[in-house]
């Protein structure tokens, strides 16, 4: 296992396609000898096969000059996703399939055009702050009859973001500790409720700005939570975290 | 340079069992800034055997120049830093093999390599599932930490050089640390207790609950699912609060020109502000009720605000010199405002 990290780097580029041909040898010497690795090879191309199978998600054509200097906002900072915190680092680079993270900055830009369609919203229109202006920006140049179909539409493409990270979260649950998974999943499960509620509120309420912004930020945060989900897997998997799955089941049965 | 790991066990037969490399008399030289110390192997404690689930011990101490940095890396077992005097590094590790098997210290290793004025540590799995390793950590007062556990608990006490600490199902502590920049566990609580932070500090939880007792940040953004969220004096220019069940409670003053931002859904939200604050303050909820102990002057309020359809609760206003910025948001939690 030793040295398994400087392989790293190669595994994802076998994964994506991109390896160099001067590289191959030395990797597949490694992998011959290395199970973890062969592991963690076999499991990124697992969750870049479900990744591949993602609905693609195709926002308005107004979205996208908005969206592509959202996302160069974002690799400026080196922020993606604003809201997630993010807590374990530069997984991305392993495994959290790229079409999640389209589908959630496209999500993501849909929500600043729906903020700013509703009226002025904050000078800077960071992911946090869409919804949270929302409420407090209610006015000039929307129809209500707009708004709520923009929120539908918004709504529907979280729905569907969610899904693929749902489905990609799913393929490796088996990484995590079950008391983790289980606290993942009862907070998963809060959140549903926090949208099944904003949900409820806008059948009586269609108009309601906070139900209308507590539902996007419900679904900001399950977006947020799964992607953590996602990194958190990644990182059990890699090199010699791989193992600490097995150890920690092993203390709860002690 | 390649520099293999050196482990040294107070008990040779533990290491020998352990299959760690004993390496004697290992004093380094040619690393600028940088030097190996290592402490004489003890003998096995009166009383226990390798086969006991006491722990075999590893003990480095490693000379650094200022500003050096540690990053831990830990599976199961806790994490202890110190930051004190001393221009060294010592690391104390117990392994605790469970199910009382000797060879059941060979489950995990623990890994020390330096790179000039960077020591890394790692806990090693070699396919165990009882094994955890407790570290205690004491460290030069300027030394950076970067601290990681899976399944254990994270307390960082006095450290002055920048701290970021993770744990997955641990409880991650800081107290009396001078530049925090990122505290975060999954399942675990977070406490943080007479800290400073000279840029933004994220920390939250998911499922744990988030305590803050005296902190002074840049910035500030706390973040959990359900969990709670206390804090209690802190002073920042910015701060960013989220949460979907968990409550509110923040005590302390509004900075001048502070931007603040409370966002629950369910979650009830109680701030305390201290000093006399002057604030514009904009707080909306679906259904939770909104009271406030200072007179605001409302810009508009109740029923009939909202172009597309009545708030049910609302209060738009300033009060004083309205220098603050404070937007509170929640779905159904109820939101007050006090003085202290």
């Amino acid at each position: 296992m030793t040295g398994c990290e400087r392989y790293t780097d190669l595994i994802g580029d076998e994964v994506d396609g991109t390896l160099d041909v001067r590289a191959r040898p030395d990797l597949e010497q490694h992998l011959a000898a290395c199970p973890s690795c062969r592991a963690l090879l076999a499991d990124l191309r697992r969750i870049r096969a479900a990744a591949g199978q993602l609905e693609r998600l195709e926002p308005p054509a107004h979205v996208w000059p908005r969206l592509a200097r959202r996302i160069e906002a974002e690799r400026a900072t080196g922020r993606p996703g604003g809201h997630r915190v993010g807590w374990l680092g530069p997984a991305w680079r392993f495994g959290l399939a790229a079409a999640a993270v389209v589908a959630v900055a496209v999500v993501s830009g849909w929500a600043v055009w729906l903020v700013d369609h509703r009226g002025a919203g904050p000078a800077v229109q960071t992911p946090a702050a869409v919804s949270a202006a929302a409420p407090a920006t209610a006015a000039a140049g929307a129809t209500p009859a707009a708004v709520a179909g923009e929120l539908k539409l918004a709504a529907e493409h979280y729905e569907k973001a969610i899904a693929g990270l749902q489905q990609i979260a799913r393929a490796g649950e088996g990484s995590l500790d079950p008391k983790v998974a289980e606290a993942l999943q009862q907070n998963l499960a809060v959140i549903d409720q926090a949208i099944a509620q904003s949900r409820a509120a806008l059948q009586t309420q269609p108009a309601s700005e906070p139900a209308q912004a507590s539902l996007l930020d419900a679904f900001r945060t399950k977006v947020g939570l799964l992607q953590e989900t996602i990194e958190l897997i990644n990182e059990m998997r890699k090199g010699n975290e791989a193992g600490a799955a097995r150890i920690m089941q092993g203390m709860k049965k002690s | 340079m390649t520099l293999r790991p050196r482990v040294v066990c107070r008990s040779v037969a533990v290491a020998a069992v352990a299959g760690f490399i004993v390496m004697p008399g290992a004093g380094r030289s040619g690393l600028p800034g940088a030097g190996v110390v290592l402490d004489a192997a003890a003998p096995v404690p009166a009383g226990v055997r390798p086969q006991d689930d006491q722990g075999a011990r590893v003990t480095r101490t490693i000379k650094v120049g200022p500003h050096s940095s540690l990053t831990l890396s830990n599976i199961a077992g806790n994490i202890s830093v110190t930051g004190g005097g001393g221009d060294a590094i010592r690391i104390d590790a117990v392994k605790h093999a469970g199910g009382g098997s000797a060879a059941r210290f060979n489950d995990v290793r623990v890994d020390i390599a330096e790179h000039g004025n960077r020591v890394e540590v790692r806990t090693l799995p070699f396919g165990g599932e009882h094994s955890s390793v407790d570290y205690t950590v004491t460290v030069p007062a300027d030394t950076a930490v970067y601290l990681r556990s899976v399944s254990g608990n994270v307390t960082v006490t006095r450290v002055q050089g920048g701290v970021r600490a993770d744990s997955v199902s641990g409880n991650v502590t800081a107290d009396a640390t001078a530049h925090l920049d990122r505290l975060r566990s999954v399942s675990g609580n977070v406490d943080i207790r007479g800290a400073s932070s000279d840029t933004d500090l994220a920390t939250g939880s998911i499922s744990g609950r988030v305590t803050i007792h005296g902190l002074k940040a840049q910035g500030l953004d706390v973040s959990t699912i359900s969990g709670n969220l206390t804090l209690d004096g802190v002073t920042c220019d910015h701060l960013t609060v989220r949460t979907v069940s968990g409550e509110v409670r923040y005590a302390g003053p509004l900075a001048r020109n502070g931007r603040y931002e409370v966002t629950s859904h369910s979650g009830d939200v109680h701030l305390v502000l201290t000093g006399d604050p002057g604030f514009e303050l904009n707080a909306s909820s679906f259904s939770g009720d909104i009271t406030s102990q200072f007179p605001i002057a409302m810009h508009d309020t109740g029923e009939d605000h909202g172009r597309f359809g009545p708030l049910r609760h609302a209060i738009r206003g300033t009060y004083g010199d309205a220098s603050a910025l404070l937007t509170i948001r929640t779905f159904s939690g109820n939101i007050t405002l006090r003085r202290r």
